[in-house]
């Protein structure tokens, strides 16, 4: 992407923040690039750099756990700080896939919320000045563009149904890991096995009662959502039980990939050969496109 | 919840009435952690399974991602066996025993 700008410096051209001109592109077929424009270059780039050093410790976010709410405490905050800005300073500029975006798109939320909550801290003070006012609107804006991206597959509309923007890569990956499904789905493949779990723990006797009763429904209602998934790839438009189908799919498929991989919650092994490699890349593909669907479903929650 | 057409009316249940089950004590039914299932596929099929509040659903979620498990329903056994199968086509590890 370019920028057409010639202008250097600190001074903010109000103009770079338009909603409408997105500091998010597409820059080739599944891969895309955030350009910061050079009148607020400089300060994003200052900023990132600095990361939670700047932080004041007396601020801190919450969050949900099993027993309640709980603060982060200071080391917390100013890991996830740190760590949200290096993520974006490494991301912005330069080509990325979409699981990429994804990541960029959750570190840049990050530090939206936490330095627009310490500019209203500050703001109290008076002491709050342009220069950090600019910089939450910077980061606020790349937050938002980032998402505006990440979520353009699956649009919905205000007729509560949803508009369809698969690209190639997406109908590559969906194409090839329905397939496999389909053809594992009856067999008695071990990967497999994880979609029919025991429902009776350790009890033998009911646990194969269970499987004669139900694992032939349960295959019927995953071709019935695999039939649902090939349709979709060919259309534009479709609805939010037609999106809960391929949901469920897209996941069966991910869980017999995934455990034919043998993942586990440390991350992809680092030795990997090629084959296993595009497995893998084929794995995040599938979560990308769930939790994109997923965050389309949630408002018809 | 809005969307009631994109629930399956649930499978025929394998209750054996012959069966010498204690039918006071009710049945509960564990969601249990695996390394695949998304975080947030989790909380929202607990949402959209149960109709759960998103506190609800993320806190079991965690439940279920630091302790191992987690108790998502309970009821009759026929209660169970629906939520069970429900879980089940959602992909995610469910299992059904009697309460102690």
């Amino acid at each position: 992407m370019t920028d057409h700008r010639d202008v250097g410096g600190d001074d903010l051209d109000r103009d770079d923040l338009d909603p409408d001109a997105s500091w998010v592109t597409e820059s080739g077929d599944d891969e895309f690039v955030a350009t910061i424009p050079p009148s607020v270059e400089p300060l994003v780039t200052r900023r990132l750099a600095a990361g939670a050093a700047v932080w004041s410790p007396n601020l801190s976010i919450e969050i949900d756990e099993p027993d309640g709410r709980r603060a982060l405490d200071e080391a917390e905050m100013t890991g996830l700080i740190d760590d949200a800005s290096r993520t974006c300073s490494e991301l912005i500029g330069r080509p990325m896939a979409p699981e990429q975006l994804l990541v960029l798109t959750q570190a840049a939320s990050i530090l939206a919320t936490v330095w627009s909550m310490s500019l209203a801290e500050n703001e109290a003070d008076a002491a709050a000045d342009t220069a950090e006012r600019a910089w939450v609107d910077a980061v606020g804006k790349l937050a938002a563009d980032c998402e505006t991206m990440l979520f353009a597959r699956i649009r919905p509309r205000s007729d509560g149904t949803f508009s369809l923007h698969w690209r190639a890569a997406d109908r590559a990956v969906i194409a090839d890991a329905t397939a496999e499904l389909r053809g594992v789905l009856s067999s008695d493949d071990p990967a497999v096995s994880r979609l029919f779990p025991s429902a009776y723990g350790s009890d033998g006797e009911r646990n194969a009662g269970w499987d004669v009763l139900m694992r032939g429904e349960l295959i019927e209602r995953r071709l019935q959502a695999l039939e649902v998934v090939a349709d979709l790839m060919g259309r534009d438009r479709c609805d939010a039980e037609e999106l809960g189908a391929f949901m469920r799919a897209v996941n069966d498929a991910r869980l017999v990939l995934g455990t034919r991989l043998d993942v586990d919650e440390s991350g992809v092994p680092g030795d990997l050969d090629p084959a296993d490699r595009a497995s893998y890349a084929e794995y995040e593909h599938l979560g990308f496109l769930l939790a994109l669907t997923i965050r389309a479903l949630r408002g018809t929650l | 919840m809005s969307e009631p057409s994109l629930e399956p009316a649930g499978p025929i249940g394998v209750l054996d009435p012959d069966e010498d089950v204690d039918l006071e004590r009710p049945w509960i039914v564990l969601v249990w952690n695996d390394p695949i299932n998304l975080m947030e596929y989790v909380t929202f099929v607990l949402r959209k399974l149960f109709g759960y509040s998103e506190a609800k659903a993320h806190g079991l979620m965690l439940q279920v991602h630091l302790n191992g498990r987690a108790v998502v329903s309970n009821g009759s056994r026929e209660d169970a066996e629906r939520d069970v199968f429900r879980l089940h086509e959602h992909g995610l590890w469910a299992t059904m025993q009697q309460d102690d």
